[in-house]
């Protein structure tokens, strides 16, 4: 394993978030409809594409554990989905509080707001189905069906979400905003060091992951001893 | 094929003898309707849209009561060990078990939507017919992806609890769709109008067919 | 409530958020060492 060399990671993230935000007030241009409340929304986007992808990792881990049935895999399954979960409810909150002073609502049923909704759900069941479990090949197994089974779900989310929403009237135009070239760079700065701080977080809780089955085979050692 | 078959009927068969699931559904059901037309009160008409959700509500409560014994019973028996054993494989098991909620789902709705026609039915210009269509759809994507999930919760401490927190997420587009659907039926819309909505909720169904058919033979090995 | 305020309700919600899931995680991992030590070290006196 690379464990001796963990500490890049976070050590790059903590450059790279500071540096982020201080791009995203400093030198952002200020959005001339929204104002200044369009800052939100370079950490809510680099919030959404990062929790998205944990959960792909997650989908992905499952598919391999159940192929190979090695505790690894179920280790990052496990990461993806808790991490992914902590990012989906950041992106929930920061984008009702961007709807609400620009669209005058908390929620609404935007296809991408639904989608995102819904894969919290999914996937905090599947937080709880691992803490119902005992077993640990089982509960692997269990967690990895449901990462699958929720991944593939997607598609049809967001399509359900769009037809759900086409027949009513658009009151909101959603976020088609063209952007100047400065806020495409701060943009792509967040996105980057998001991406950092987000395989940092994965890489943690993967190793605590493995000290917690780690735990688990010393205690039965220590039980048929 | 025919071993599903055989699996399918045998299965059937018990169920429809100990008139466990598909009673307690119906009866459920019939329950859940009767308390939403109370909580709406008297005299007062329901918009096509709100009867669709009411309706809705009605059928995926009932359904997700059903749907947990089917598996909790093999389990309980120690069944599964010896459908395992058995020529058929877990994908057969699958397909059999789907189709046995399939069909106490049509069975239970057979009654619980000339229930709603009575208690929610003024004012409606749609009849049961239109309704035919969506309600087959998410009964087909339920009970795949319902059979997939309760094999799972049925390995758990908690599973008449965990059934629907694992199930309800993953069906909440079918059950936003099929509203939808249902609305738009009861409005007196035609099917061409529903189509698109339509389509969706078939892709739901072949999507959780292939996905239980792959995966429920790592579930059921656990067990 | 102004603009600014959702902005900074915003940052606050995602660092605050991010940083107490950080400090749960490192918590945790000192909570399983500690454990890990623990029982090494009883398994090493039940083998002696």
């Amino acid at each position: 394993m690379t464990s001796r060399r963990v500490p890049l990671l976070p050590l790059l993230s903590s450059l790279l978030l500071p540096a982020a935000v201080a791009m995203v007030f400093f030198y952002a241009p200020t959005e001339r409809t929204m104002g200044v409340v369009q800052k939100i929304f370079y950490f809510h986007l680099s919030l959404a594409a990062v929790a998205f992808l944990s959960f792909f990792v997650a989908c992905v881990a499952g598919v391999l554990y159940l192929v190979r049935r090695e505790r690894r895999w179920d280790a990052w399954g496990a990461a993806g989905v808790e991490v992914g979960v902590v990012f989906t409810t950041l992106v929930l909150v920061t984008g009702s509080l961007w709807g609400r002073p620009i669209w005058n609502t908390w929620w609404t049923w935007d296809p991408r707001l639904t989608t995102s909704l819904i894969l919290w759900f999914i996937y905090t069941a599947c937080l709880i189905l691992r803490s119902a479990v005992e077993n640990e090949t089982r509960r692997a197994t269990y967690a990895a069906v449901m990462a699958i089974a929720g991944f593939v779900d997607v598609p049809v989310v967001f399509l359900s979400a769009r037809l759900f929403r086409s027949i009513h009237p658009t009151v909101i135009r959603s976020d088609s905003v063209g952007l100047e070239p400065a806020m495409i760079v701060t943009l792509v700065v967040c996105m980057a060091a998001m991406l950092v701080f987000w395989a940092a977080l994965v890489r943690l809780r993967y190793g605590l992951h493995l000290q917690e089955a780690v735990v688990g085979d010393l205690e039965r050692r220590l039980g048929e001893s | 094929m025919s071993r599903a078959w055989f699996l399918y009927r045998k299965d059937l068969r018990i169920e429809l003898r100990k008139k466990e699931s598909g009673a307690s559904m119906t009866f459920f059901g019939a329950l859940v309707l009767v308390i939403l037309n109370v909580a709406q009160g008297p005299g007062r008409r329901l918009t096509p849209e709100t009867a669709a959700g009411v309706l809705w509500v009605a059928v995926i409560f009932s359904a997700v009561l059903g749907l947990g014994r089917v598996f909790a019973r093999e389990r309980e028996n120690g069944c599964i060990s010896a459908l395992l054993v058995s020529p058929a494989s877990p994908g057969t098991v699958f397909a059999a078990k789907a189709c046995v909620n399939l069909t106490l789902m049509i069975l239970s709705q057979a009654v619980l939507v000339p229930v709603f026609f009575v208690l929610f039915g003024t004012g409606l210009t749609g009849g049961p017919l239109a309704l035919v269509p969506s309600l087959l759809l998410v009964d087909a994507g339920f009970s795949a992806a319902g059979t997939l999930l309760s094999a799972v919760s049925a390995g758990t401490r908690r599973n008449e609890v965990l059934l629907p927190i694992l199930l309800f997420p993953l069906i909440l587009p079918l059950v936003a769709l099929a509203v939808k659907a249902t609305g738009s039926a009861l409005a007196g819309r035609a099917l061409a109008e529903r189509l698109p909505l339509l389509e969706p909720l078939a892709a739901f169904g072949l999507i959780y067919a292939a996905a239980g058919y792959l995966l429920f033979p790592f579930v059921v090995r656990e067990g | 409530m102004t603009k600014q305020t959702f902005v900074v309700l915003a940052y606050m919600a995602i660092w605050g958020g991010l940083s107490l899931y950080v400090v749960g995680l490192a918590r945790r991992q000192t909570r399983l060492a500690r454990q890990i030590q623990a029982l090494g070290e009883r398994l090493g006196r039940g083998e002696e």
